[in-house]
């Protein structure tokens, strides 16, 4: 038979898979709410909210569009559609509903309903027994689509298999109840918030349009040639077999579009568990583009399963069996896996939504009428655990009654049409003020009256449980109360002709009520708040003129007592200090009675968390928390500020909503933007100090720079950036700007640029250089000028730049020359003059005592031998001239020794050591001289200054060293002449300064000036003990004509 | 750009938008009552969808977060 699908999993295995992945949702949960606890919320964001709303598509969607499809054609989309236009108003709507929410921390549809109409508990009850037996329908629903599926899916493999397969429902079923409480109802929390259940309602819904995408791309690309290829075949199916007319698809695209908000679990995803309004935005496009894309792929599956001629009753599972039968069994079961997750989030939800308003909104009013069942305010969260059980138990139930008998669509139609129910109460709440409790009684009533009637006992006739005649010929045969037909209407579908009673009877009770019964103040002044909630927000009194008179002790307890009726004692204290805390009264020890009027709103707030908005005002006013001093006052205070105001209660409420609301935000807007400006106050002193003392800093360094008598200059990349006065007029250019940018060479002498350019370029590339030194510059008019430069390297602008300081040196380098030049003539004249002197000794002195020795001789070679006393006289005559010959002679040599022009500075040198050497014995003096064996000679000037420092290096050696070993060395290292004289005697402490004469002594500075006077250089080293060392160094010249 | 932003988010527009939406997804059934021929319908229709999602994808661009006003106008609906 086609469609006949074939099984392949074991139902033991299937159980274990969703048992595995229903343990990666707990995961997936776990995460979220510890993230939560961490304060990091995960769920806080518009993909989530918007994914988790798309629980809206449930096994309905994954199914049933696809039976839709199958029998009736393009209907399906009106499930979707209808949200689609729906969701236009969200910024409207669902912003008033979550502001609302926020206000009066309202956990449930018929939460809302409550409080918006005086927080009536009968509406509440009317309202969560209307959603109880609504939903009843769509759970069936769940289960039918997961009973039906795993059956398919499944086949017996053995016992185990066997007894799973005789009892899926119960296994199911307990499943349903574990998950939903372990997800959502584990504990009380008084925000009913659920972050861990969300996100794993957003991961489901992901998951499912996933699975459902791959499996219609499975049917269009692989069954098919692509979408093309299958919509031509079309035209060739039968006509659908149930046809919609147009008021059918008008009536269905009405009740989606209120169900994907006042369904429950609906109301709960978009509004309870709602974190932001800004959220909504995202949603509004995000859950209309996820409802086209899970829609994408139904129309052409339902053809496919019908062009294989699979039987249209089964229709709702070809998603399914199109795969399973097609060779890809395990697509089957991940799209198995996708329906069993839109199912369970769908059952998880709408159980735990359920669980809360039951206990909520029907148990604790018994409680309150039933003394005896006082006990279960202690044990609210067991019964919550007994409600989600009995809830998917009774859905389970109306499964087994009617789940043969009518498909998907039909069943999720009936619960529809159910919470259609609430739109009057629910849109009229917060658009019209003159809506109010008995318009919304009267028109709830009817409307669950009517959809009971024209609905729900239709189905029960379908499934035999009621007597077919009861829907053909009317109760007791009256055929204007057929239930189909009611008053005679016929020619509609069901479905549209239970809308139009409902709208009738529902709405139009609701309107008629509401006029006729006029409602208290207090009723009107919540009806306000509830239409101008985008306006206005909950208020409360600031009036603190009043004597303080209230123990807050006293109270507390109260609150206490009354919160640990509905929660732990240890609980209970926290919330109770929590609500002093929340309005401001820490550390107060008596209230006013304002103040005690907002301790009370507080506590009744908190409290509509755990039980909702109308047990919460019950408890409360059973409680007495005022006295009836109290009362009187409040009334009288009340009284007061109307009498001053002279305004109308109504007028009164709506101004201080404004006002204060106005106030609120002001001081909230004040309060951020104080803090703003002291931070930006502090960021602004700190910066401005920063920026005065770098002012001041730069200020006072360019004053500095400025008036600085050295020349400044910035260089990057061999070009000025910066000069200061000075610097332009060191080199001449009146103009600064006139050598900005210029290039570095253009006050550089052209035989130094390529000097002065290598080291600026290296030192700017951070190579260490020499930070000071001299340079030949030029100045604009091309007269040549000596600088002295020290430069660095320093950041400017990020950049790296070089930073120099230039000194005009010019006049100090003619000093020097003139010194040294006048040093040079000094001593050239000193030469001189000791030459002509020591000829003159030689030439004049010699001569004579020449003439004179011969003439003594000649006067004792006459004398007789009588005469023997003249002739000893003029032998010691003759040994005195030689005496003084001799001296004259050394000391001709001493100022000029004639050697030095005659044989040259070696030979000389050779003389005097030897002859140093010869009178000072107890010394030993060595002379070398290396690269001399040229004949050339050096030049005379060069010879004598050399010649002179050997001399008084040799006198200094004499007269303080007390050296036993002295060497002297002469060697020719072209293009340089270097002389060394070392010895090894007592030495001296060194100059601080090589020029300073107390240490360096005169022959020291003989030495420099007469080595300076030919161009060269001398170091003299010593310290205490370790003699002396003299290093020469001159440069080669050589005599001219030698 | 700004008188775009500002149409956009003007309730009016969104009436406007629902109107338009709802006029359209009925026009295979307004001008033959039995409808288009499906694949025809679903293609069209499906089109629709897709240009409201767009639609909406724009408006809630330029819906601001409205707070209650704080310059001094009486509380009013947007």
């Amino acid at each position: 038979m086609p469609g006949a699908a074939r099984a392949v999993f074991s139902s033991l295995s299937v159980i274990a898979v969703f048992c595995a992945y229903m343990a990666l949702l707990w995961l997936v949960a776990r995460w979220a709410e510890e993230g939560h606890a961490a304060g990091k919320s995960l769920v806080n964001n518009p993909y989530v909210y918007s994914l988790s709303l798309a629980v809206f598509c449930s096994s309905w969607t994954y199914y049933g569009s696809v039976g839709t499809a199958a029998t009736s054609g393009l209907l399906f989309m009106t499930v979707y559609l209808g949200p689609t236009l729906g969701i236009i108003f969200w910024w409207t709507v669902l912003r008033k509903l979550v502001r609302l929410k926020t206000a009066h921390h309202i956990t449930s549809i018929a939460d809302f309903i409550s409080v918006r109409y005086e927080k009536s508990a009968s509406l509440a009850a009317l309202a969560t027994a209307l959603a109880l037996v609504g939903n009843m329908p769509y759970i069936a629903l769940q289960l039918k689509a997961v009973f039906t599926t795993f059956t398919i899916i499944t086949h017996e493999q053995g016992p185990a298999d066997a007894w799973i397969g005789s009892h899926v429902g119960p296994i199911i079923v307990v499943l349903l109840v574990v998950f939903t409480i372990i997800f959502g109802v584990r504990r009380l929390d008084p925000t009913e918030r659920h972050e861990g259940m969300v996100m794993a309602v957003a991961v489901e819904s992901l998951f499912k349009l996933v699975l459902f995408m791959a499996a219609g791309a499975f049917v269009v690309f692989s069954l098919y040639d692509g979408p093309a290829d299958i919509l031509e075949r079309f035209p060739h199916l039968p006509p659908p077999a149930d046809p919609f007319t147009p008021g059918q698809w008008i009536a269905y695209l009405i009740l989606s579009m209120n169900a994907v908000l006042f369904l429950p679990r609906q109301f709960h995803i978009a509004v309870v568990e709602s974190q932001s309004e800004r959220h909504i935005r995202q949603a509004m496009w995000m859950l209309p583009l996820y409802l086209l894309l899970i829609n994408l792929f139904v129309y052409p599956i339902a053809g496919a399963g019908l062009l294989r001629s699979y039987p249209i009753t089964q229709a709702d599972q070809f998603v399914l069996t199109l795969p399973l039968n097609n060779g890809d069994p395990w697509l089957a079961l991940l799209v198995f896996l996708g329906g069993f997750s839109a199912a369970t989030a769908m059952v998880l939800i709408s159980a735990m939504t359920m669980a809360t308003m039951l206990t909520n909104h029907l148990l604790l009013p018994l409680v309150g009428w039933v003394k005896r069942l006082g006990f279960l305010e202690r044990h609210l969260l067991e019964c919550r655990w007994v409600a989600v059980a009995g809830y998917i138990v009774m859905g389970w139930w109306y499964e087994q009654l009617v789940g043969e008998s009518l498909m998907l669509v039909n069943i999720g139609m009936i619960a529809f049409a159910a919470f259609f129910q609430f739109a009057p109460a629910a849109i009229g709440g917060i658009f019209w003020r003159a809506g109010n409790k008995a318009g919304a009684l009267l028109g709830l009533g009817a409307g669950f009256l009517v959809w009971g009637y024209t609905m729900l006992l239709p189905s029960f006739v379908h499934s035999g449980w009621i007597h077919r005649g009861f829907l053909d010929e009317g109760p007791w045969g009256i055929t204007w109360l057929r239930p189909e037909q009611l008053f005679g209407l016929s020619g509609l579908d069901p479905v549209s002709h239970n809308l139009f009673w409902s709208l009738v009877f529902n709405l139009g009770l609701y309107v008629l009520g509401s006029l006729w019964f006029q409602p208290d103040p207090e009723a009107q002044s919540q009806a306000e708040e509830f239409v101008g909630a985008l306006g206005s927000g909950a208020v409360l009194g600031h009036a603190s003129q009043r004597e303080a008179y209230v123990d807050l002790e006293v109270k507390r307890d109260k609150i206490e007592r009354l919160l640990s009726r509905f929660f732990a004692k240890s609980k209970a204290a926290v919330m109770a200090d929590r609500c002093i805390r929340a309005v401001g009264l820490t550390g107060k020890t008596r209230l006013t009675i304002i103040e005690l009027a907002e301790l009370y709103k507080e506590v009744e707030k908190n409290l509509a968390g755990g039980v909702g908005a109308a047990a919460a005002h019950k408890a409360l006013e059973r409680a007495s928390l005022f006295t009836s001093r109290e009362a009187r006052e409040l009334t009288e205070v009340y009284g007061e500020i109307l009498a001053n105001l002279r305004a109308r209660p109504k007028d009164l409420i709506r101004k201080i909503d404004f006002h204060q609301e106005r106030e609120a935000l002001i001081s909230r807007h004040a309060a951020e933007l104080e803090e703003k400006v002291l931070q930006m106050q502090d960021q602004m002193v700190m910066r401005m100090e920063a920026e005065r003392a770098l002012r001041e800093s730069e200020e006072r360094y360019r004053t500095a720079i400025e008036s600085s008598s050295d020349g400044v200059a910035m260089i990057k990349d061999g070009r000025f950036i910066y000069i200061n006065k000075t610097f332009a007029e060191i080199f001449g250019y009146p103009r600064r700007r006139e050598l900005v940018g210029k290039d570095l060479n253009v006050i550089v002498h052209p035989q130094e640029k390529l000097k002065v350019l290598e080291l600026s370029l290296q030192r700017q590339d951070g190579e260490r250089m020499p930070g000071r030194y001299d340079f030949k510059g030029v100045r604009k008019d091309g007269s040549p000028i000596f600088v002295a430069v020290s430069a660095t390297t320093t950041t400017f602008q990020g950049d790296t730049v070089v930073l120099a300081y230039v000194r005009d040196v010019t006049a100090r380098r003619q000093a020097e020359d003139d010194i040294r030049r006048l040093s040079r003539r000094l001593i050239e004249g000193i030469e001189d003059e000791r030459k002509r002197l020591a000829a003159d000794l030689h030439d004049e002195f010699g001569q004579a005592l020449t003439a004179l020795h011969f003439g003594v001789e000649a006067l004792a070679g006459g004398l007789g031998p009588e005469q023997e006393g003249q002739r000893r006289a003029c032998g010691e005559l003759i040994r005195s001239i030689e005496g003084l010959a001799d001296s004259i002679r050394l000391i001709s040599s001493d100022l000029r020794p004639d050697m030095l022009d005659h044989l040259g500075l070696v030979p000389t040198l050779d003389w005097y050591v030897t002859e140093f050497q010869r009178r000072h014995k107890e010394m030993e003096v060595d002379f070398t001289a290396v690269g001399f064996a040229f004949k050339r000679r050096l030049d005379p000037r060069l010879e004598i200054v050399l010649y002179r420092i050997v001399q008084e290096a040799l006198n200094n050696v004499a007269k303080y060293s007390q050296a036993g070993r002295v060497t002297v060395q002469l060697i020719n290292s072209h293009p340089r002449v270097i002389l060394g004289i070392r010895d090894d005697g007592v030495g001296f402490e060194p100059a601080p300064r090589p020029e300073s004469p107390k240490l360096g002594g005169i022959g020291h500075i003989s030495m420099r000036e007469r080595v300076s006077s030919v161009g060269g250089t001398i170091e003299i080293r010593s310290a205490p003990g370790k003699g002396v060392s003299i290093r020469a160094e001159v440069p080669m010249v050589l005599e001219e004509n030698s | 750009m700004k008188r775009d932003r500002r149409l956009l988010s003007r309730p009016g527009f969104q009436g406007f938008l629902f109107g338009l939406g709802l006029v359209m997804l009925h026009w295979p059934f307004l001008i033959w009552p039995q409808g288009w021929r499906q694949p025809h319908a679903y293609l069209y229709l499906f089109l629709v969808w897709a240009l409201l999602v767009l639609a909406m994808f724009f408006i809630s661009r330029n819906l601001g977060p409205r707070l209650p006003s704080a310059r001094g106008s009486e509380p009013s609906e947007d």
